[in-house]
């Protein structure tokens, strides 16, 4: 059995607990809950012909308290940057967060995952500004913890990617 | 030193654990019962029952240190860690009650900075709607 341990990376409230719980138990709640330090959730995915159990590390958001530990990304094959679509400033702070990363743990698979689909009505971030993430070679899914879109292809997308990177 | 060991075990619940190098459980001491690892026998793989120990987690002369690591039942533990010539230790210490101190601050703050958020979305959304009453109707007093 091949294990895999992915990151959740992002600010505070972007909604990456949801995702996670959204993945592992199908469970959503719409009451925010901060996280603190991190917390192991575990999945197994069947990608073609081999069981790959996820290591999920729900990393606390960065904010106003606390910055991104990065002892937390060691050992890591891949990781998300979450960013919440209807808070444009998220994506900001994602893009940084991603450098810190790469010059943490290298160059891992990572995908974006721009969540809160449910609410696209609000979105403050513009199809352009991903457009112009994705010439750069940057994966990205829209995601929604509350009704589950993107969530289980997001997850398959990057196990797939971390296989691919590890041939 | 007798007495910080006694210190540790019993405040901050102290449990360690020296595992060979395929995270097999060689030896363990102090307060396992609290984390749930009372019953871990020698020989058997600590990676199920401890999530964070994995392969590739620690390496040869680093120490690595995790705080606040939720050990589930709202339980939360300091790790600390190193490769030894005898194996690997870890180390546990618990800071549940940190942890739960922490959180509720940070909930409130992170919650008082959305709904500043959302205030100052409401007063741009209340600006424009003022905007656009006084262009449709621009001879009439608001």
């Amino acid at each position: 059995m091949i294990k895999k341990k992915i990151c959740m990376v992002g600010v505070f409230a972007v909604g990456k607990t949801s995702l996670v719980q959204r993945f592992v138990k199908s469970l959503f709640s719409d009451k925010y809950l901060t996280t603190v330090g991190v917390k192991i959730d575990k999945k197994s995915l069947r990608i073609g012909e081999e069981v790959v159990d996820l290591m999920l590390w729900d990393l606390q958001g960065e904010d106003e308290f606390q910055s991104l530990q990065v002892s937390y990304l060691r050992g890591s094959s891949g990781y998300f940057l979450v960013a919440d679509g209807t808070r444009e400033w998220t994506l900001d702070r994602a893009m940084t967060l991603q450098q810190k990363v790469q010059q943490t743990v290298g160059d891992l698979p990572f995908m974006l995952l721009i969540n809160k689909a449910d609410l696209s009505e609000s979105w403050e971030i513009d199809e352009k500004r991903l457009s112009e993430l994705v010439e750069t070679g940057w994966s990205i899914m829209r995601t929604s913890a509350r009704t589950g879109q993107g969530v289980e292809e997001a997850f398959n997308a990057l196990a797939i990617k971390m296989l691919e990177a590890q041939k | 030193m007798n007495i910080l060991l006694s210190h540790l075990v019993n405040r901050r619940r102290l449990a360690y654990l020296f595992l060979d190098k395929d995270n097999n459980l060689i030896s363990s001491g102090g307060d396992l019962t609290y984390y749930g690892l009372g019953t871990l026998g020698t020989g058997e793989s600590v990676e199920d029952r401890l999530a964070f120990v994995q392969d590739g987690m620690f390496r040869e002369n680093e120490t690595v240190f995790f705080e606040y690591v939720s050990l589930g039942d709202n339980l939360y533990a300091n790790v600390l860690s190193s490769v030894t010539p005898n194996g690997i230790c870890v180390i546990l210490l618990d800071v549940t009650n940190q942890a739960r101190r922490i959180q509720s601050m940070q909930q409130s703050g992170n919650e008082l900075f959305l709904c500043r958020e959302q205030l100052i979305e409401t007063k741009k959304l209340l600006q424009q709607a003022l905007l656009t009453i006084r262009d449709s109707k621009p001879d009439d007093k608001i």
